[in-house]
């Protein structure tokens, strides 16, 4: 029985690799670069992690996306489910659950520094109507780092894994905003239920 | 007894006989009868036959004749023996010099250069002791924390500035320009591990261009982030007359990279050597040209390559790729015959070379095959997009691979005279990448404003669009751009319609951004 909870335990440690999820809230809104098409795309995020509790808003549009202009271009809204401040210590097994993806940044994608959001999206864009799931890495530059971008927002990532516009990514600066800052209480992750 | 002037005469006419010396000049070594070297040098001179050397401690002359000349030497008197002056060459290299497929692809080789560019290449520094690239005529910036100019350990500033200006010098590979008189400037912003250096960031190093009077930028970089003052800046550039051209980027999929998205750069594709779309190209809105950029033959830092290089000739076809480790150095030319897989005979090759597909047997057994068959060398063709760098037992045989695309190329052109050439480079090889494809861009580009030196860097951006080889689409195209950039056919195209153009900022890409 031991050797089977010890394996139980090394098995989920090395599930959890990725950096912990601290509580945070990020609003972001913008314009940046289209999926190698000719226009903007358009990306406002509100999302929050608190005390436990996650909510939040994605919408985003990129009607110019390459691989799905002819089809009217990639267009969601979207439910966030998942949300945090990716910190620089890994995830602390104590009291995790093996595959718990609440507690933990996508390892090696979304790291240090950026906040990561996981929604559950809903085509708004009738030639492709559907569901599916994704996520968005960004990070909020405009404390002090010295960037010279003249923006102050980056999307480092954003992927849909799933439902009509699935494998559609896109990362760029954001001609815009994205602002992280503290919950109105916040609590450090190690002590989160 | 046999007469001196008869066996030098003959020996002379033996080595006029081989058709390839029949209309050449042929160097010969004549050794004097003791104490008769002055002597020997009054006739030499007075015959008017050309003196190489003078071996003065030796009694020795190495002669230049041709056949017309063949009558004075053998009225003779003071030679006590002759024999062929024979080459040496560098140990370290292949007698060969490959000409990179991309050039004829780009008509570099249509065109002279008039004088009067200079290319400044932002990127991991330049080898400047290369046997193969200029020296004179290269400058480069002071030291900002990446490491000098003149050193490059990565690599990869070498290759992209061989693929604008190596030397055609009989060995190693020719640039687009390639006779010494590019100008060129060289900012390195890559440390030696590739890694991008914040000593100055990309404006920074296209200003030092600027400075040093660049009038084309090349720069075999990018990434995902734009950012608004950076492109502030490349418009400054583009409006004081200078053209940048950048790499579309190589992760094989449609999105943006810069600075090669900004409007006032051109973002370049690449193709292979059959002229298809290299699957990693990034496509995009703002591809604008499209360039070599697969398996491009070119400088690397001396002693840094591996692997014999192999080459490829056939009419119009000229394909470079790895030779066979085990393949004998050296040059055969036959008839090429599809032999399969290899599996089996390929019936009577006598003198014929074999184009064998990759598949089922190692390569080794299929070299053998085509000797047996009385074959003089081998092409192995890829099966499949993977690289192939592939090992057989020592032969005789001359063997080398060539890609899928290459080999398919190759099938439509069976039983014709082919040439397949073996030779090692250490101080040459191979890369991929929108990288590589940059460099033809800017090397024609240089090349075509030296013959228009009074248009504007808009003017001759046009006039490479509209005078590209369309590829993909009809039209422009997000994998092609406008085509192939085309040196000649630019040329012309200015001849016909000038090269008026705003001043203002182009639209990158197909015109439509924003």
């Amino acid at each position: 029985m031991k050797k089977a909870q010890l394996g139980l335990l090394i098995t989920s440690f090395a599930i959890m690799g990725g950096c912990a999820k601290l509580d945070a809230q990020v609003n972001a809104g913008g314009t940046l670069n289209s999926k190698g098409g000719a226009g903007k795309a358009v990306f406002t995020a509100h999302a929050a992690r608190c005390d436990g509790e996650v909510s939040g808003k994605v919408n985003y549009k990129d009607v110019t996306a390459l691989d799905w202009q002819q089809s009217g271009g990639v267009s969601f809204n979207a439910q966030v489910y998942g949300a945090g401040l990716c910190s620089e210590d890994p995830v602390s097994p104590d009291g995790a659950e093996s595959g718990d993806e609440r507690l933990f940044c996508k390892q090696d994608i979304c790291t240090e520094g950026m906040y990561q959001v996981e929604f559950n999206y809903n085509s708004t864009n009738p030639s492709l109507p559907g569901e599916g799931v994704g996520f968005a890495c960004m990070m909020d530059i405009s404390e002090g780092i010295k960037s010279g971008f003249g923006a102050n927002g980056l999307l480092n990532v954003m992927l849909l894994e799933s439902g009509p516009y699935q494998g559609y990514n896109n990362a760029g600066t954001i001609s815009g905003n994205v602002q992280v800052k503290d919950c109105p209480s916040s609590k450090n992750d190690d002590n989160a239920e | 007894m046999i007469n001196k002037k008869t066996v030098l005469a003959a020996s002379i006419a033996l080595a006029y006989s081989f058709p390839s010396l029949a209309d050449q000049s042929m160097r010969i070594v004549l050794e004097a009868n003791s104490n008769k070297a002055s002597a020997l040098k009054s006739e030499l001179l007075s015959n008017n036959i050309k003196i190489e050397k003078e071996l003065s401690s030796l009694e020795s002359f190495a002669i230049s004749i041709d056949k017309t000349q063949l009558a004075n030497v053998t009225g003779l008197t003071n030679v006590k023996t002759f024999y062929p002056d024979v080459p040496r060459k560098l140990m370290s290299e292949g007698a060969s010099q490959y000409i990179p497929y991309g050039l004829a692809m780009v008509q570099a080789d249509q065109v002279q250069y008039q004088g009067g560019q200079k290319v400044c290449v932002i990127d991991s520094g330049y080898a400047l002791e290369h046997p193969d690239l200029p020296s004179a005529g290269v400058t480069g910036s002071d030291d900002g924390g990446a490491g000098v100019w003149y050193q490059d350990p990565f690599g990869h500033g070498t290759h992209v500035a061989g693929t604008i200006a190596a030397i055609d010098n009989e060995f190693g590979t020719t640039g687009i320009v390639d006779d010494h008189s590019l100008d060129m400037h060289i900012v390195r912003v890559f440390a030696g591990n590739g890694s991008w250096a914040y000593a100055s960031d990309l404006a920074g190093a296209i200003d030092e261009c600027q400075q040093a009077g660049s009038t084309v930028i090349s720069m075999s970089l990018g990434g995902k982030y734009s950012s608004p003052i950076e492109e502030k800046a490349l418009d400054k550039v583009a409006r004081a007359n200078i053209l940048m051209v950048a790499a579309a980027g190589n992760a094989g999929e449609a999105s943006h990279s810069y600075p090669a998205s900004y409007d006032s750069v051109i973002s370049v594709a690449a193709v292979d050597s059959t002229k298809n779309h290299a699957s990693f190209s990034q496509r995009s809105s703002q591809i604008e040209l499209a360039a070599p950029g697969v398996n491009v033959f070119s400088t690397v830092p001396v002693n840094r390559a591996r692997f014999s290089k192999f080459n490829v000739t056939q009419d119009s076809v000229n394909f470079q790729y790895y030779g066979m480790d085990g393949s004998r150095l050296g040059t055969v030319t036959g008839e090429l015959v599809d032999c399969g897989l290899g599996t089996q005979s390929c019936g009577d090759v006598t003198g014929k070379i074999c184009l064998i597909e990759r598949g089922e047997i190692p390569f080794y057994k299929k070299v053998e095959q085509c000797e047996a068959d009385g074959g003089v060398g081998v092409i192995i063709r890829n099966n499949n997009q993977s690289q192939l760098i592939g090992t057989i037992n020592p032969t005789s045989m001359i063997a080398g691979s060539v890609t899928r695309n290459e080999g398919l190329n190759l099938m439509d052109n069976l039983g014709k005279e082919t040439t397949i050439t073996v030779a090692e480079f250490s101080d040459h090889d191979f890369k991929s990448g929108t990288s590589m494809a940059t460099p033809h861009v800017s090397g024609v580009a240089a090349l075509v404003w030296s013959n228009y030196p009074e248009c504007s860097a808009n003017g001759i951006r046009l006039a490479l669009r509209a005078s590209a080889d369309d590829q993909g689409s009809m039209g422009y195209d997000h994998a092609y751009g406008w085509g192939i950039v085309q040196a000649k056919a630019a040329v012309d195209y200015i001849a016909e319609n000038g090269c008026k153009a705003s001043s203002n900022v182009l639209r990158g890409g197909d015109g439509s951004a924003h």
